[in-house]
């Protein structure tokens, strides 16, 4: 910037210019007078070279003239200007330090009025700068207040912590030297809820009612209240270094929706500027939606664990409640269920009601019958003692028949006493008062046709007691058999030899030769007859020893009070069933089937309790030249299968006691030894299922029971083929 | 006849078929009313108004089939039921029993299984129970479940006991059974000898030679064939001279087996097996 610019419009060029003017104007007429006076003398040539003269002075004076004031007016320009350059400088220096942030920077000049009012102006610029950047400055104290104010209330949710973070805060923040918290709680009391460097106020308690104390009357007003001048022992700040009683009291109330949500009273030894309240102003909503939040969140925490407290006992008492329910459904099942039964029942009861008015009737007709036979019997008996009195006037005769012999009990028992029975302590009556029911006489035992008195069957009978056999003979007499009797078991080996019988009866407990091995001697020797036979024994059998028994012997026969009349029954039954076969078994027709060669001496093994099943099998599997290992179940088959590696096939009987067929598959298909052995299922039961589920335990292949014999080799046949 | 009622019988008939085809379970033939009234009281149960739509159920739900058989073939049961008869079968029938060296008892349709621990307190009593195995059977896995576990409420076993007492027996009911809580646990040593099977008399066939069968009120729901079917199996399955137990509304009058039997008390319904000529 070139500062001469400036100067053309200053006064003093103005000034200089006005005076060159006037001065050329003199000048000029001056200069016109001087020619004036030459023109006068110029007819005199004398006048005309001093005027010459005269005119080379007035140029040189006036050459001179302007030389000077030139130099004049030079002179004045640049001490003038000099002057202007440094306060120029000056100004220039302090913009140069205000820029650079100093604030202090002020111009003084003392050249030029003009200058003086440059400096003035830029003085107050600065002024006017210093003063904004103060109020730029608190308004940004203030916004950082807020921030942090307001991050302390974000960090705190819960309401002693957040008090303390405001207090802390708010007391240095505001140049206090003591401040106390409040809160409003539900009740609309004032608590304390955090305070700074507070040790004791005049009254004491951490609880306000509205309108006690400043705080109280705050709350009340809900405005704040400035005191200068507090009481002395109203309230005392402490510190480290000692105690002391603030001179300035502010109480100001946070309003949320014109209602106080908290209070904070501040003390200070100065005093509480506009700028405190501007910012507490600010802060007031937030401060007081805080507080709100976190009584609210607290209470709702205390609600939410009471709900959850609810909860549980709801989920106790539900679960009890549920476990009501299922004993009430199963209540309410056996109900229909005991409903249903009782629909039958009645049904039942009105049948059997109907029956017994039958009945009722009957007996009422039978009862008019005996009465009128009873009146009958009276006047007959009357008549009887009337006769008899006449004839034997002494000796009385009994009026009524003998109540025992009246309601005799038929016997029932066959041709032997009946054996006491030992006396049993009855605990109480019957409860029922019915009549004893009628038990008809047992089975009649009819022998067959082929026996008859002309041709009897004959018997053999082995019995080493002589009682015992004089006792049999008494039970058979009268019967179209004939008995030969025999005392040991060579007696009957040798009775055996000698003719054929029709039947015979064993006791086990013989002197020579046990009856099981009798029973054995027999079907080993091939020439004796094939004899039917019953053992008749008071010994108790072991399974084994059963099982073993029923290979030679029809039926078993345990002694004991019903023991004669059933082996009555059983000898009949024997008696019927085999017609004496003189020849021995039929050798199996292999020419028919062809393909049972396949079959001879391989060795099965059949697993059935049923013992009827069981032999029957045997007997039709061995004429078929099989040879058949037995097991009475799962268990013992598994160690059957042990013992005898020979086993070919298995015939799994699926329902049996210990362990079932199933189970027996199942078994044995986890060894691998046995894992391809064929094994055929045999099942009473008709349901594919059933069946489905034995094949699914291992089973090859399933039969059905009763076995159909010609079936079962079919599939022994197409399983043991090699 | 309304058509209402036409359609639920054909509905039924439907049911039934389902049953048959699915399973093999042939309900086909026990007589319709009983079977109506207790197949409707179990839809009911089950929230099913029309019985059409309990086939497709059946058909993917065993569980549900298990139901609807244990709803359908329930026989009323409690121990020592009819104290005559269980009376008369100790004096009478066990001395018979006793003569034979191992005793195989049928009980068939044992339902909750109450009567075959009545049937093995009355043996172990008479000292034949070691020898004797008892075949409990029912056509229904879930009764058949509650037999074996042979657990009853305590208040049921005390109304036993009075059965109990009239049928002569010579100690208490309370011998046999442990009761704890409300519940009663029957001997474990009556368990023994017992073998649980599920067995349809009206698919399946004889399994064991037999002494003595038991098949208390449940021809009662059968009609006349498979009546006679089931007695069948029954004199299949019978020794000669043994015997079979009918419940008192059932008579073997008037069936095919009639004269294989005699009746030993046709009050009781005892009839023993006779020997063949």
């Amino acid at each position: 910037m070139n500062p001469f610019s400036s100067l053309k419009r200053h006064r003093l060029w103005r000034v200089t210019r006005v005076a060159l003017a006037v001065l050329l104007v003199v000048g000029v007429i001056w200069l016109c007078s001087r020619q004036t006076v030459l023109a006068m003398a110029s007819g005199v040539m004398a006048h005309l070279v001093p005027l010459l003269h005269d005119l080379w002075w007035l140029g040189w004076s006036l050459a001179t003239l302007a030389v000077l004031l030139l130099a004049l007016v030079g002179g004045i320009f640049w001490w003038r200007t000099r002057g202007l350059l440094a306060d120029t400088g000056q100004l220039l220096e302090a913009s140069a330090r205000l820029a650079g942030g100093d604030m202090g920077s002020r111009v003084q000049v003392a050249s030029m009025t003009v200058m003086a009012r440059v400096g003035e102006m830029f003085n107050g610029f600065a002024e006017g700068m210093v003063a904004q950047q103060r109020i730029r400055l608190r308004e940004q104290q203030l916004r950082e207040g807020v921030a942090t104010l307001h991050r302390h209330l974000g960090e705190n949710s819960d309401l002693v912590p957040l008090s303390a973070a405001v207090i802390s805060f708010l007391t240095p923040f505001l140049d206090a030297i003591l401040g106390a918290f409040y809160g409003v709680d539900e009740a609309g009391l004032l608590r304390l809820l955090g305070s700074y460097a507070y040790h004791e106020r005049k009254t004491p308690g951490n609880l306000f009612t509205p309108g006690e104390g400043i705080v109280g009357q705050v709350l009340l007003e809900k405005k704040y209240m400035l005191l200068s001048r507090v009481p002395a022992d109203y309230v005392v700040a402490q510190s480290g270094l000692g105690q002391a009683v603030p001179n300035t009291l502010l109480v100001f109330p946070f309003l949320l929706h014109g209602e106080v949500k908290a209070i904070v009273e501040l003390g200070t030894f100065t005093t509480f500027t506009e700028h405190h309240l501007l910012f507490l102003h600010s802060v007031a909503e937030g401060v007081a939606m805080a507080v709100t939040a976190a009584q609210s969140r607290a209470v709702t925490a205390t609600a939410l664990a009471q709900l959850r407290e609810q909860r549980q006992t709801v989920e106790t008492t539900s679960e009890a409640l549920r476990q009501s329910n299922e004993r009430l459904e199963e209540q309410k099942r056996a109900l229909l269920l005991s409903q249903a039964q009782l629909l039958e029942q009645q049904e039942e009861l009105r049948v059997s009601n109907e029956e017994l008015a039958a009945q009722a009737q009957l007996l009422e007709e039978q009862k008019q019958v005996a009465d009128r036979k009873n009146a009958e019997l009276v006047a007959a008996q009357e008549a009887l003692r009337r006769t008899a009195r006449e004839a034997i006037p002494a000796d009385p005769v009994p009026t009524q028949p003998d109540p025992d012999r009246m309601t005799a009990e038929p016997v029932n028992e066959g041709a032997v006493a009946r054996m006491p029975r030992p006396e049993r302590a009855r605990a109480a009556p019957p409860v029922r008062q019915s009549p004893p029911p009628e038990v008809l006489p047992p089975l009649q035992v009819a022998f067959p046709q082929r026996c008859s008195q002309a041709k009897p069957c004959t018997l053999l009978l082995v019995e080493d007691d002589a009682h015992a056999r004089a006792a049999m003979l008494r039970l058979l007499q009268g019967h179209p058999v004939r008995v030969v009797q025999a005392a040991t078991g060579a007696a009957a080996l040798t009775s055996l030899r000698e003719q054929p019988f029709d039947g015979m009866i064993v006791d086990l407990g013989l002197p020579d030769i046990d009856g099981f091995d009798l029973l054995d001697r027999m079907t080993q020797e091939s020439t004796l007859p094939r004899t039917p036979s019953i053992v008749y024994s008071g010994r108790e059998l072991t399974r084994e020893e059963y099982e073993r028994l029923k290979q030679h012997t029809n039926s078993i026969v345990v002694k004991g009070v019903n023991a004669p009349v059933r082996l009555l029954s059983e000898l009949a039954l024997l008696l019927a069933q085999t017609p004496p076969d003189p020849t021995p078994a039929p050798l199996p027709d292999t020419a028919h089937h062809g393909h049972m060669a396949d079959l001879r001496d391989k060795t099965v093994l059949l697993v059935d309790d049923d013992v009827r099943n069981v032999y029957a099998l045997t007997r039709q599997l061995e004429q078929k030249q099989l040879k058949v290992r037995m097991a009475a179940n799962g268990a013992k088959a598994l160690a059957a299968l042990d013992q005898y590696p020979e086993i070919a096939c298995i015939l799994m009987d699926m329902m049996m006691p210990v362990m079932d067929g199933l189970e027996a598959i199942r078994q044995l298909r986890t060894q691998p030894r046995w894992a391809t052995l064929p094994v055929i299922a045999l099942t009473a039961k008709a349901m594919e299922e059933d069946r489905r589920q034995a094949l699914e335990a291992g089973a090859n292949d399933y039969l059905p029971k009763p076995v159909d014999v010609e079936l079962l080799l079919e599939k022994l046949t197409q399983w043991m083929s090699p | 006849m309304d058509v209402p009622v036409e359609i639920e019988d054909l509905e039924i008939r439907l049911l039934l078929e389902t049953m048959l085809l699915r399973y093999g379970y042939d309900f086909r033939q026990y007589t319709s009313a009983s079977l109506k009234r207790r197949l409707l009281q179990c839809l009911t149960a089950c929230d099913i108004t029309h019985i059409s739509d309990a086939i497709p159920k059946i058909i993917h739900d065993r569980s549900f089939l298990d139901q609807l058989i244990y709803a359908m073939s329930v026989t009323v049961t409690e121990c020592f039921r009819d104290p005559p008869f269980y009376r008369l079968l100790r004096q009478k029938v066990m001395p018979v029993l006793a003569t034979y060296p191992f005793i195989n008892i049928w009980h068939a349709g044992c339902a909750t299984g109450e009567e075959v621990y009545s049937m093995a307190i009355l043996l172990q009593e008479e000292g034949l129970y070691h020898r004797a195995r008892i075949f409990a059977t029912d056509i229904n896995n879930k009764s058949l479940h509650q037999a074996k576990e042979g657990i009853y409420t305590v208040k049921n076993m005390e109304e036993y006991a009075n059965n109990y007492r009239a049928t002569g027996g010579p100690g208490t009911l309370a011998d046999y059974y442990h009761a704890k809580y409300d519940l009663a646990r029957m001997s474990a040593s009556l368990k023994e000898n017992m073998v649980f099977a599920a067995h349809n008399l009206a698919t399946d066939g004889v399994f064991s030679e037999t002494h003595l069968i038991l098949c208390r009120n449940v021809l009662i729901y059968f009609n006349n064939d498979l009546k006679n079917r089931a007695l069948k199996l029954f004199d299949d399955s019978l020794v000669p001279g043994g015997f079979l137990c009918l419940g008192t509304k059932e008579s073997l009058q008037f069936t095919d087996v009639a004269d294989h039997f005699v009746p030993l008390s046709q009050e009781l319904r005892i009839y023993q097996k006779r020997v063949p000529r």
